[in-house]
């Protein structure tokens, strides 16, 4: 690594277009998971279920008993968005250990992208759930003198979203890279196996909160 | 540092789109399975429920069958003594009246045989007085005897009514008349009983005497249709029969007492 961990490569050109290096591995990751969701979960069976297809119920379940705990509902509706958050940030964030790829969560565009995406579903199903009357109440509460305080803490929370991801995703990987370019082969291995919990712990994080945001916009529980 | 929001929107919608294939191929049929599953689970743990209240359904009526038990037991055992008691009393008292018929059937019994021995024994007394008393007559002097009892007997003839004199003569005369005597009459006795009894009858009379020793004393006087009978042989039979009826009286009296 050579370059500035600030700059996002551009692999090709499609018309216009640049299509970046995290892009190309997000396509990559995401067909990896697709294909592998669809292989899994080919063959679902109600008795005896075999090793893979319970590995498949018990990430799922877990995932939305965590959702449900956080968030103090039903977490099957927003099981497909708080779940793949989870999923792709943990495999994203893994997939910096790789030798030859780099996380795509290690760009400020893909933290900037999930931020924005967290923020604009919180909106949505804040309005869907409660009105839209009822929702935008929500931002003069407990006064109409914080508005544009709340107005501007839910920018802000956005922002610290992916500042947070993309800073610790991104330092883990510099770091790595400073080690290794100084020390050789095997010494920035402990540092590899901090960046696995890392990455894990940042996935969590950012869904959880992710979870908290979209659940005091749906008013299941208080609004951060 | 340069913010590429082209990457910032593909990514979104790499994002979005990957939602929408794990939703396709994870998420909808992981989570039918565990419904089903889950529905599979709660149909065998309602049907567990309903054979586990079904068991204790049963553990309970068989509690109450336990239970009621000894009660059951209690009012069979009481029934059981008390139709015991009672067939015991009837068979106690059918025993009772039986014994008291055939008892009394008994003293019945023994009262007639006791009776009938008595009525026997009278009898047999009566015949052995008269024997004994016909025994002691017969050595008696006969005429002595017999002379009362002619007279008592030419006697009687004289107190019947005039009518019944008449039907003694029957008519005719002299009037037959049959005297059969215990022992051979002397002659005055017979001529006395020939003028009394012609005197009597307002007509003569022709005597026909006859010795007859069973009359033991005494005399009898056949007539054409009546007799008239005045001994020791007809006063014995009369006293025992007398005897014997005055036995037959008495033993209807206790009879009846």
């Amino acid at each position: 690594m050579t370059g500035s961990p600030l700059t996002t490569p551009v692999v090709f050109l499609l018309g216009p277009v640049p299509v970046t290096l995290p892009v190309v591995v997000t396509w990559g990751l995401m067909a990896a998971m697709a294909l592998g969701s669809a292989l899994a979960a080919r063959r679902l069976r109600v008795e005896r279920p075999g090793p893979v297809q319970t590995v498949l119920e018990l990430v799922v379940e877990t995932l939305r008993r965590q959702i449900a705990e956080t968030m103090q509902t039903d977490a099957t509706p927003f099981l497909p968005l708080l779940g793949t958050l989870f999923l792709y940030l943990a495999i994203a964030n893994l997939s910096g250990l790789v030798p030859g790829l780099k996380a795509p969560t290690a760009s400020l565009e893909t933290a900037a992208a999930l931020a924005l995406v967290v923020l604009l579903s919180s909106q949505a199903l804040g309005i869907r759930r409660r009105g839209l009357w009822a929702y935008l109440k929500g931002f003069a509460h407990p006064t109409p003198l914080l508005l544009p305080l709340n107005l501007l803490s839910e920018l802000t929370r956005a922002f610290s979203l992916s500042i947070r991801l993309f800073g610790n995703v991104m330092s883990g990987e510099f770091v790595i890279a400073i080690v290794l370019s100084l020390a050789g082969l095997f010494v920035p291995v402990p540092l590899m196996a901090l960046e696995l919990l890392l990455g894990l712990v940042q996935a969590y994080i950012f869904t959880v909160l992710a979870a908290v945001f979209i659940g005091g916009a749906v008013g299941t529980i208080e609004r951060g | 540092m340069h913010i590429d929001g082209w990457t910032i929107l593909l990514q979104a919608v790499n994002f979005l789109i990957l939602v929408w294939l794990l939703r396709r191929f994870l998420y909808r049929p992981v989570l039918a399975v565990i419904a089903e599953r889950q529905a599979v689970t709660e149909q065998v743990r309602t049907e567990a429920e309903a054979a586990r209240q079904a068991a204790e359904t049963a553990r309970r009526d068989l509690e109450a069958q336990r239970t009621a038990l000894p009660a059951e037991r209690d009012r069979l055992i009481a029934a059981a003594r008390a139709e015991a008691e009672a067939e015991r009393t009837a068979l106690l008292e059918k025993a009772r009246t039986e014994a008291d018929r055939a008892l009394e059937e008994s003293r019945g019994r023994l009262a007639e045989e006791r009776e009938q021995a008595l009525a026997a024994l009278r009898r047999q007394a009566a015949e052995l007085g008269a024997a004994l008393a016909a025994r002691l007559l017969r050595d008696a002097p006969a005429d002595v005897l017999t002379r009362p009892l002619l007279d008592e007997a030419l006697a009687a003839v004289e107190g019947l009514s005039d009518a019944r004199r008449h039907a003694l003569a029957n008519g005719v005369a002299p009037v037959p008349v049959h005297v059969v005597a215990a022992n051979s009459l002397p002659a005055e006795d017979a001529t006395r009983a020939g003028d009394r009894l012609a005197a009597a009858l307002g007509r003569p009379v022709a005597l026909d005497v006859v010795e007859d020793s069973s009359l033991i004393a005494g005399v009898e006087l056949h007539f054409a249709h009546s007799v008239v009978r005045r001994s020791w042989k007809q006063t014995l039979a009369e006293a025992k029969e007398e005897m014997t009826r005055h036995d037959s009286a008495r033993v209807d009296a206790d009879a009846v007492a």
